[in-house]
């Protein structure tokens, strides 16, 4: 949708012969912002409990993000409560940063559970609950160039019958922390049977290698990315309505959730 | 200043008399303009010496005059024509004769061309015929009629360009336009840049903005009834023009002599002939990027044919269509979206004092999107398709026009028809649904005078939907003229519309992707009331007309979509409706000058829309986007001489109510890779853009060659080229090692100044 709204644009622009740049900056006073605190936790099955606590900021103020640093976070699962501590190193190569992790419990490989967070930010308790969603594999993978050498994928997988699902269809180029060629968010509402697939453009180089990712998103996984594409297109789109950030945690802007995926990796992309 | 020649033809047909020819107690006819044969909406027709007879001429330029003496003397006055008298002993009964124009320099419409106005309890409407509408300038050379009525007070447009109408603070979806009585379900082309009323085609366009007659239901806030050239039917005559984007062509005349005329109308755009070649010779080049081919096209046919002198059949026919395609590296897309519509109208004079007129009609618009790649493709198609029938009956009393219909039409929706797969078959999914509806409307109106001032227009109109549920509803309608003095009316009216359809657009302009909806279980049918009231004066000698209305208007049940609802390829689309309240008042003001040399009109509006959604900005109320405080027009027309005119628009109007971001927060995301921005909303339209102001200038050079005649149109848009916001955005300014340093607002113009000569000729 984006993506057609931008060649409407190019159109419009283009047929008249007129600067699309016909713009300038101008000086918008914004309003006072309440800096409400962001969170992002993944429960990711076998690895740490962690989190991130920032505050979110002016749109206008400087770049520079404020980490929250004296917030009290616990995860109950099962009847156990982990306490995540402040902690900003990070470990395994992992390329997120979080500033609160667990110290040695990891995340259970336990589909569809409760997990409940906690987060005590000066005084006040915010709280969320989620779970983690079955494991959707990737059935099959193919490739398809075309003349100018550019190849596409696509992937096969089951949708599970009689289940509300969602899922994450991310393609990297050449491997994990390479550039994101392709990100679409669907829900199963699309498929009419449990055969289901998706594929992108022509967004890689015959020969190229690239990494297939399928997520199985909770339904306040999807939604929470759904708004923030939403609210990213507002921004620039004269087409498109405001969109407010569907948070799980109420009070605080963010997103609380499991996550489960199943990724391919392709050597070289080629018919 | 030479003469003007304005000839007119005057066709009666005398269908009653009594006992003797000189006894005549009823006219009735059509006035029509000799140059084209069109017929005339709105002429003014009264007795020279009973002064208190008279009548206007209809949408198909027919009246009818009860207790003519034969002493008296028939007078037609038409803004921009000469007045014709006839004696009324002159008219014998049965007979149809025409009646040759009469020339002059100086066309003096003797008497109050507002006297029309005056006397009708109609109010807060507005008639615009393409004479007047030719004469301003416009965008691309390109006459609308949908933006020149964004010229009047009470009807904003959608932004910069657009040919969207607003009216009284009603949403885009909220006007029911019809051609020729058949409703149009898309009305605009490229985006909502351009109507689909091709002016070659319109005689003109009647909007309702209130006091809405008992005859038309369906939409909250607005009817805009377009007329159809329905032809010569004694001479041919070609008309036709070449301009900066596009080219018209309409053929008008007799296929058999007095039986079967018509008129046909053709426009195509031709960008894409000049993109085409620009993308062919820069093939090749890396840094090049393809400019989308686009073109659209419209025909408008008209035939009439005459049964006997009693009956009448009117075919009308519209086939209009966008095609848009955009090729890259990646995939090809192609989007195809139009209007398709037939009509069949029996017009029918039962006996002297009734007319019937029966319709058959089908509307047809339809929006496909495809993605072409050589292994996964999709195909999405969404539309509706709209079977209507309906029946008018009006008859005349002595002091009582009266009139009662019924309409019933059956609805087809295809509600984001998605087909896509594998193109080896084995992974195919498809959504979307067709859903069926069936509404109808039944009616009786009633116009008559009650005691010497007043002038009383009441109606009751029941309307019903049925999709899972029954809906129903009855909707009266009153309208009340109290002639204070012979030049000084005073009016008030009210109004309840029920609207069972509804468009899921939540983009504020015209994209072909808007949806038709129907209601069901959800969403349930909006309401409207709308009270009006104010005055009419005419004054100066009559020269100026002077009118002033204040309205209140309270939305039930208005649709919005959640924040971030998906339409596009959403099989339960109800869940991302949100109902709420709208409100809309304010006042409007308006001068007009019809005669002289000079004409034109001043309009400017005051008013207020706010929306209320449970959902949305926590449940506060909030500025409707197009809200606008202030909004100014005025229209000046200027006959140098009979070969120049000159005309200029001036428009201003308060900027509009938009979101912007005031928070943001970077996203990490799952991977990690790159963080992104993602800007916080809070409160729904809570900025204003800039106050949006311009000016146009048009000069129009007539002349006739040997074959026919020609006019050289120049208009000049947005002649000081203001740079009017389109819309404002933020912009992360990243440093040489792509590291985001600052974020600054940015406001982005469409149109700079535009000079287009476009080139009209008839023959």
């Amino acid at each position: 949708m984006v993506a057609k709204v931008r060649y409407l644009l190019l159109f419009i622009c283009s047929v008249f012969l007129f600067q699309c740049d016909f713009e300038k900056e101008v000086n918008i006073p914004l309003p006072d912002y309440s800096n409400t605190p962001y969170i992002e936790c993944y429960l990711e099955p076998g690895k740490p409990y962690r989190l991130l606590v920032y505050k979110s900021i002016g749109y206008f103020e400087e770049l520079v993000p404020v980490p929250i640093r004296d917030a009290n976070i616990t995860i109950t699962h099962r009847g156990t409560t982990i306490i995540l501590p402040y902690d900003t190193i990070p470990r395994d190569g992992d390329l997120r940063f979080y500033n609160y992790r667990s110290k040695d419990s990891l995340v259970p490989l336990h589909y569809d559970e409760a997990f409940d967070l906690a987060v005590t930010i000066n005084g006040v308790t915010y709280t969320s609950v989620t779970t983690i969603r079955t494991l959707v594999a990737i059935d099959s993978l193919y490739n398809n160039c075309n003349n100018e050498k550019r190849c596409q994928i696509t992937i096969r997988f089951k949708d599970q019958a009689n289940t509300a699902d969602f899922y994450r269809f991310l393609t990297f180029s050449d491997s994990l922390g390479g550039d994101i060629k392709q990100d679409f968010l669907l829900n199963d509402e699309l498929f009419d049977t449990e055969n289901a697939g998706i594929g992108g453009g022509y967004s890689f180089n015959e020969g190229q290698g690239a990494v297939v990712r399928l997520f199985h998103l909770t339904k306040e996984h999807y939604d929470f990315l759904t708004s923030v594409k939403n609210s990213q297109n507002a921004n620039g789109n004269p087409f498109a309505q405001p969109a407010s950030i569907k948070s799980n945690i109420p009070g605080l802007i963010g997103i609380f959730s499991g996550l489960t995926y199943d990724s391919k990796k392709v050597e070289h992309v080629e018919e | 200043m030479k003469s003007i020649v304005w000839t007119c033809v005057f066709c009666l047909f005398i269908l009653l008399t009594q006992e003797s020819s000189a006894q005549i107690n009823r006219i009735e006819g059509f006035i029509k303009d000799n140059t084209d044969s069109s017929l005339m909406i709105g002429a003014v027709v009264h007795l020279k010496y009973q002064k208190k007879t008279g009548t206007t001429t209809d949408e198909n330029g027919h009246f009818v005059l009860e207790d003519i003496p034969s002493n008296d003397v028939l007078i037609i006055d038409n803004a921009g024509y000469a007045t014709l008298e006839i004696p009324v002993s002159k008219i014998t009964s049965t007979y149809s004769f025409y009646i040759q124009s009469i020339t002059r320099d100086e066309i003096t419409v003797e008497g109050n061309v507002y006297k029309d106005q005056l006397e009708s309890a109609q109010m807060s409407t507005i008639t615009l015929t393409t004479k007047e509408a030719k004469l301003l300038p416009a965008l691309f050379g390109e006459v609308d009629l949908l933006k020149t009525l964004q010229l009047k007070p009470g009807i904003q447009s959608g932004g910069e360009g657009s040919s969207g109408l607003y009216v009284r603070g009603g949403g885009a979806d909220q006007n029911l336009f019809l051609l020729d009585g058949i409703p149009v379900y898309n009305p605009s082309h490229l985006f909502g840049f351009f109507s689909v009323f091709n002016a070659d085609a319109v005689k003109s366009i009647t909007l309702y903005k209130g006091g809405f007659p008992a005859m038309y239901g369906g939409r909250l806030s607005s009817v805009v009834d377009v007329h159809t050239n329905k032809g010569d039917s004694s001479k041919y005559t070609v008309n036709g023009g070449i301009g900066l984007i596009s080219s018209r062509l309409a053929v008008d005349g007799p296929i058999i002599k007095g039986k079967l005329w018509g008129n046909i109308a053709f426009r195509r755009t031709y960008a894409d002939v000049f993109t085409r070649l620009l993308n062919k010779s820069k093939e090749g080049k890396p840094e090049y990027k393809p400019i989308p081919d686009y073109y659209f096209y419209d025909c408008n046919l008209q035939l009439t044919y005459k049964v006997n002198d009693k009956n009448y059949l009117h075919l009308t026919g519209y086939l209009g269509r966008d095609v848009f395609k955009f090729k890259n590296e990646n995939n090809t897309i192609g989007f195809q979206w139009g209007n398709t519509l037939g009509g069949v109208s029996w017009v029918s004079a039962i006996d002297s004092n009734t007319t019937l007129t029966t319709t058959l009609s089908v509307s047809d618009y339809q929006y496909q999107l495809k993605n072409e790649l050589s292994s996964f493709n999709f195909k999405l198609t969404s539309g509706i398709r709209d079977y209507g029938a309906s029946s008018h009956l009006t008859r005349v009393f002595k002091k009582h026009t009266f009139q009662t219909g019924i309409q019933l039409n059956r609805y087809v929706f295809n509600i984001s028809r998605l087909q896509a797969g594998t193109s080896d078959g084995k992974v195919q999914f498809s959504n979307g649904s067709a859903l069926y509806g069936t509404g109808g409307g039944a009616y009786v109106n009633d116009v008559f005078n009650w005691r010497a001032r007043w002038i009383i227009n009441a109606g009751l109109r029941w309307s019903w939907f049925y999709r899972e549920k029954f809906y129903q509803g009855i909707e009266p309608r009153l309208q009340v003229n109290y002639r204070l003095k012979e030049r000084i009316s005073i009016k008030a009216s009210y109004s309840r519309m029920y609207q069972y359809i509804h468009l899921a657009n939540n983009s504020g302009a015209s994209l072909p992707t808007d949806l038709w909806y129907p209601s069901g279980n959800i969403p349930s049918p909006q309401r409207s009331d709308q009270v009006a009231l104010g005055y009419e004066i005419s004054f100066w000698g009559n020269k100026l007309f002077f009118s002033n209305e204040y309205y209140y208007k309270y939305m039930k049940n208005v649709i919005d979509f959640r924040d971030g609802a998906q339409l596009f390829v959403n099989d339960s689309l109800q869940r991302e409706f949100v109902f709420g309240k709208g409100e809309s008042y304010g006042a409007e003001f308006y001068v007009e000058k019809k005669q002289g040399k000079t004409t034109g009109w001043i309009g400017y509006t005051l008013s207020w829309t706010n929306r209320q959604f449970a959902e949305i900005n926590h449940g506060n109320w909030f500025p409707a986007r197009y809200d606008r405080r202030h909004d100014l027009s005025v229209v000046v027309i200027h006959k140098l001489s009979p070969r120049f005119s000159l005309s200029g628009t001036f428009v201003y109007g308060t900027g509009q109510a938009v979101s912007l971001p005031i928070g943001r927060f970077y996203l990490q995301d799952v991977d990690g890779v790159k963080p992104t921005n993602v800007p916080v909303f809070t409160e729904r339209n809570a900025f204003r853009l800039p106050a949006y102001h311009r000016m146009d200038i048009g000069v129009v050079y007539r002349f006739k060659p040997k074959w026919g005649e020609a006019d050289l149109t120049l208009s000049i848009y947005n002649v000081y080229n203001r740079r009017n916001t389109y819309y404002i955005y933020f912009e992360e300014v990243k440093d040489q090692n792509d590291i985001p340093v600052k974020y600054v607002a940015k406001q982005v113009s469409l149109f700079p100044i535009i000079p287009t000569l476009t080139f009209n000729f008839k023959w």
